[in-house]
């Protein structure tokens, strides 16, 4: 998405600051192609403020009414009741890595740590608690020496479109280090103004607009730590 | 009714559901049948399969009461049940064919450029959300989904995150390329005019 149509998208939103409110009237007045984009979303909006409300057959209600299971008395019942009851399970993945890594250490000491004696092996550390989420320092480049400006933006800077700015080396290779949590992370490169997706990304995202997304997967990384016996 | 009239009246409605009241779970069934029904049905695009949805909504709703947050709407709850159901069901189900309407009952949106506030204007707006109708089924269901509970069902992106348990940026991203893509199938419609 161009910086000026994201514009145009924060401006409907009522969502540019006073000076960035001014510059896109401004732009307005100058282009008509703009105003063209503009007024086109606008009726995008107001047909779906026309959209006709549909309305649910007339004996909806009874028939959920109807299909509704009682509740259960008693404990036994209550219980079985609590156990199946459907749940909304809200996790993260810095929450979902340490689970993981709890299961694997126990997997570990219930199949080789309860059969061998531990003398000064390698112990497998498990995941801090949730609320000690790590951060990692992710280091991105991109080789493009011809380039004159790199900037990157993604989820981890809103999609900000002024993006981070890369450094570039002596032999063409722009590089930025960013500390993030766990987590995925879809971005794009801005080379020289225009949308490049990384070529070394290890997965794709596709945008909507043809074009894919880079996608990142920080992963917490804990180093083996040996213990010596005294 | 004020608002918050309604959240002592629904908290006073749960409270009887969880005693078994199912005439207190019907009147919160009359009250969100509605929303609940036309977000299923944007979402999926059928109105049987819709029905099935919404009704499976409520359903999961009685049953999962008793770990309902009373610090939380029950709208929001209810919403992120509905939206949840919807896409269990679009993932069963094949994509939808991205072929715009193109048939000769398609008005070109050269003849929906009328002088606004002429009943012709308000005709066409009409005729623009039948088509946008349309064109909602062939953009992302990602995109789809934030662009009704947005423009549709009137959410704030603060109430969609936490129904959608997704940043607001993010979310703000997706409506921004569902206007776009909106926009882009709805031309296509006045290009493919005869």
């Amino acid at each position: 998405m161009s910086d000026q149509e994201l514009r145009l998208q924060r401006f409907i939103d009522q969502d540019l600051s006073p000076e960035e409110r001014v510059e896109f009237l401004e732009a307005l007045n100058r282009d008509s192609a703009l105003r063209e984009r503009l007024i086109a979303m606008e009726r995008v909006l107001a047909g779906a403020a026309e959209l006709p409300r549909v309305m649910p057959p007339a004996e909806f209600t009874a028939g959920v009414v109807a299909r509704l299971e009682p509740r259960p008395h008693g404990l036994p019942g209550r219980l079985r009741a609590w156990l199946t009851a459907p749940r909304l399970l809200e996790w993260n993945p810095a929450g979902a890595l340490a689970a993981a890594c709890a299961l694997l250490a126990l997997a570990w000491l219930l199949t080789w740590g309860l059969s061998k004696p531990l003398s000064g092996g390698a112990a497998l550390q498990t995941a801090g608690p949730s609320h000690t989420v790590p951060t990692v320092y992710v280091r991105l480049a991109l080789m493009n020496p011809a380039a004159e400006s790199v900037t990157i933006t993604g989820d981890f800077n809103g999609w900000h479109p002024q993006g981070l700015p890369l450094t570039k080396t002596a032999n063409g290779l722009w590089t930025l280090t960013i500390p993030l949590k766990p987590g995925r992370y879809e971005y794009m490169y801005r080379v020289d103004g225009k949308w490049v997706t990384d070529p070394l990304a290890s997965d794709f995202s596709p945008d909507g607009f043809g074009q894919e997304n880079a996608v990142l997967d920080v992963r917490d990384v804990f180093p083996d730590r040996a213990q010596q016996e005294g | 009714m004020t608002r918050e009239r309604g959240f002592s009246d629904e908290a006073e409605l749960i409270a009887r559901c969880l005693h078994n009241d199912r005439e207190a779970f019907g009147v919160l069934v009359e009250r969100y049948a509605e929303p609940i029904f036309n977000l299923a049905y944007r979402m999926v695009g059928d109105r049987s399969d819709a029905r099935d949805l919404a009704q499976d909504t409520f359903l999961a709703a009685w049953k999962g009461l008793p770990q309902f947050r009373a610090r939380a709407r029950f709208s929001t709850w209810l919403y992120r049940i509905a939206v949840n159901k919807c896409k269990d069901s679009l993932r069963a189900r094949r994509p939808p064919d991205m072929q715009a309407d193109t048939t000769g009952e398609s008005l070109a949106m050269a003849e929906l450029a009328v002088d606004y506030g002429t009943p012709e204007w308000e005709l066409s707006q009409k005729e623009m959300g039948i088509h946008l109708d349309q064109a909602l089924q062939a953009i992302p269901a990602l995109y789809r989904e934030a662009f009704l509970l947005k423009h549709v069902e009137g959410l704030s992106y603060d109430e969609m995150s936490e129904i959608l348990g997704v940043p607001g940026d993010r979310l703000k991203m997706r409506v921004y390329k569902a206007r776009v893509a909106l926009r882009r199938h709805l031309a296509s419609l006045m290009d493919s005019a005869p």
